[in-house]
C-alpha cells in the first residue's frame, strides 16, 4: 500500500499539487488504475453512467483546471453520503468552482500558470475563494473511500496515538471541532512542525494560507455537504465520516509534508 | 386558516434555574402561521426544520452562554467573559435574527410596499426594482453563510442595504436598524432549492410581509 506514495512524479494536468514539491496525480492514478482494473466500464449497470448523467465528464478534461474524477462509486458511500447529496455536492458545487476558476483565468491569465495551492497563498478574494474550494472539495473525495474507516494504519496511527493518545481520543477532539465551529467551514487534521493538530477554517479557509500547516485530511462542515442526509444533525454526519476515511491519503500527506526530514 | 406553528420543544428548552430567577430566559417564538403556510415559495419541511431545530438551538445555547456569563461576571473572570462572546454573538444573533426573520414573511405576503416605505425605497434607491435587484445581490453575493439585510440609518435618515456573516446581528455589527433579512444559510433553502440560491431569492418576494417591514420602518422613525 506504501508502493505507489514512491512512484516517480508526472506531470501535473490538473495544475495542483498537495504540498509544495510532492504531486498527488500519481496517487490518484493508482487508485484510478486499480478501479479500471476491476473491468469498469460505462454500460448500462456501471456506475461510470452516472457522472454522463451528471453531466460532468467534459469538466473532467478542461484547461487550465479540471474537475478531479471521483475515486469513488458515489452509489457505494452509504450511510455516509447519499448518492443524491454526492450529486449536488460533486457535480454542482464543485463543479461551479471549476467553471468560474476557468472563467477568472480568461481575464487573469497569470493563473494559467500556477497551482491552485499557489493562487491560495497569493491571492484574496473572489480568485482566492474558487481556487481554494476547489482544492479543498479535492481534499475531501480523496480523503474517503467505499471500504474506508476503522482503524488507522501506517504512520499515521503513529502519530495519532504521540498526539492524542489514542483513536477514540482523536475522534473526539475531532468531532468536537466539527461540532463547535460556527457556520460554514472545513476541519482540518493538519500538521505543523512534526505535531497533528486539528484546525477549524471558516468559510473557504484551508491551512496553506499563512502556512497553519500541512493538510492530512478535511471534512467539509458547509450545510450544503450534510443537510440532504443529516438535515441539522451534523454530529451524524462526522460519526459517519470516520467510517469513510481513506488512511492511505491521510499516509501519503504526512509522508509528503515530512519530506526533507530524514 | 392561520394557524401559529409551535414547536414541541419550544417552551420547555432551557431547565429553570432558581438562582437566576431575575433574569427572564430566551424563548422560542411562536410562528405567526403555520409550517405549511409559506407553500410553494419555502416547504414546510425547511420551515419546520429552522424554526423546530436551527431556531430553537440558537435559544438553548443563548441561554446556557448567557448562564456561564453571568457566573463569569459573579466571579470577575474577564477572560471567561471574553472567551464566551463569540458564543454570545453566534447564538444572540441567531435568535435576533430569526425572531425577525418570522415576521417578515407570511403567507398573504408578496407585492410591493405601499406609502411612505415606498416612498423611502424610491428616494433612496430609484425604484422598488432596482432595490429588489440590490438586495438579491447582496444576498447572493453572501459566501459562506449570512443574510442580506435592508436596514434603516438612523445618523443619515437613509434605507441602507447590507449584508452580514454567519449570525451577527445587523443592529449590534453595523448599527443599522433592521427591517428585512433574508436569510441566506444552506439550512435556509437547501432542501427545497439545493445550490440554486438565486431561485430562493427569486421564490421569497412572493412573501415578504411588507406590513411588518413597514411598522419597522415608521418604529425607526420615532
Amino acid at each position: 500500500m506504501y508502493v505507489h506514495i514512491f512512484i516517480l512524479f508526472f506531470v501535473d494536468p490538473n495544475r495542483s499539487k498537495f504540498n509544495s514539491k510532492f504531486n498527488f496525480y500519481p496517487f490518484l492514478r493508482t487508485t484510478l488504475a486499480t478501479i479500471k482494473k476491476k473491468g469498469y466500464k460505462c454500460d448500462n449497470s456501471s456506475y461510470k453512467c452516472i457522472f454522463k448523467t451528471w453531466r460532468v465528464t467534459e469538466l473532467w478534461n478542461t484547461k487550465p483546471f479540471s474537475l478531479i474524477k471521483l475515486p469513488f462509486n458515489p452509489e457505494n458511500m452509504r450511510p455516509f453520503l447519499s448518492t443524491e447529496a454526492i450529486e449536488y455536492h460533486y457535480a454542482k458545487h464543485h463543479a461551479a468552482y471549476v467553471k468560474n476558476l476557468n472563467n477568472l483565468a480568461e481575464e487573469n491569465c497569470e493563473l494559467k500558470k500556477m497551482t491552485l495551492e499557489e493562487i491560495i497563498v497569493l491571492y484574496n478574494g473572489v480568485i482566492h475563494n474558487n481556487a481554494a474550494q476547489l482544492y479543498n472539495h479535492n481534499f475531501f473525495w480523496l480523503g474517503i473511500k467505499e471500504d474506508g474507516g476503522g482503524e488507522p494504519y501506517g504512520v499515521i496511527k503513529e502519530k495519532i496515538e504521540e498526539n492524542f493518545t489514542d483513536f477514540q481520543n482523536f475522534k473526539d477532539q475531532f468531532t468536537k471541532e466539527a461540532l463547535s465551529h460556527f457556520g460554514s467551514g472545513w476541519i482540518w487534521l493538519i500538521i505543523k512542525k512534526n505535531k497533528l493538530k486539528i484546525h477549524q477554517g471558516h468559510d473557504d479557509q484551508t491551512p496553506l494560507k499563512g502556512a497553519i500547516g500541512h493538510p492530512i485530511l478535511t471534512l467539509d462542515i458547509w450545510e450544503h455537504a450534510y443537510y440532504v442526509d443529516y438535515r441539522n444533525a451534523r454530529i451524524d454526519y462526522i460519526k459517519e465520516w470516520f467510517n469513510k476515511i481513506n488512511w492511505d491519503f491521510a499516509n501519503y500527506n504526512l509522508f509528503a509534508s515530512l519530506e526533507g526530514q530524514c | 386558516m392561520l394557524s401559529r406553528a409551535v414547536c414541541g420543544t419550544g417552551r420547555q428548552l432551557a431547565p429553570a434555574l432558581g438562582y437566576l430567577g431575575s433574569r427572564q430566559k430566551h424563548s422560542l417564538p411562536d410562528l405567526p402561521y403555520d409550517y405549511g403556510a409559506l407553500e410553494p415559495h419555502i416547504n414546510a419541511e425547511i420551515m419546520q426544520l429552522h424554526h423546530c431545530k436551527h431556531h430553537a438551538a440558537y435559544v438553548n445555547n443563548l441561554n446556557v452562554t448567557e448562564e456561564k456569563y453571568q457566573e463569569a461576571l459573579a466571579k470577575g473572570d474577564v477572560t471567561a467573559q471574553i472567551a464566551l462572546q463569540p458564543a454570545l454573538k453566534f447564538n444572540g444573533g441567531g435568535h435576533i435574527n430569526h425572531s425577525i426573520f418570522w415576521t417578515n414573511l407570511s403567507p398573504n405576503g408578496g407585492g410591493e410596499p405601499k406609502g411612505e416605505l415606498l416612498e423611502a425605497i424610491k428616494r433612496d434607491f430609484g425604484s422598488f426594482e432596482k432595490f429588489k435587484e440590490k438586495l438579491m445581490a447582496a444576498s447572493v453575493g453572501v459566501q459562506g453563510s449570512g443574510w442580506g439585510w435592508l436596514g434603516f440609518n438612523k445618523e443619515r435618515g437613509q434605507l441602507q442595504i447590507a449584508a452580514c456573516p454567519n449570525q451577527d446581528p445587523l443592529q449590534g455589527t453595523t448599527g443599522l436598524i433592521p427591517l428585512l433579512g433574508i436569510d441566506v444559510w444552506e439550512h435556509a433553502y437547501y432542501l427545497q432549492y439545493k445550490n440554486a440560491r438565486p431561485d430562493y431569492l427569486k421564490a421569497i418576494w412572493n412573501i415578504i410581509n411588507w406590513e411588518n417591514v413597514t411598522e419597522r420602518y415608521m418604529a425607526c422613525k420615532k
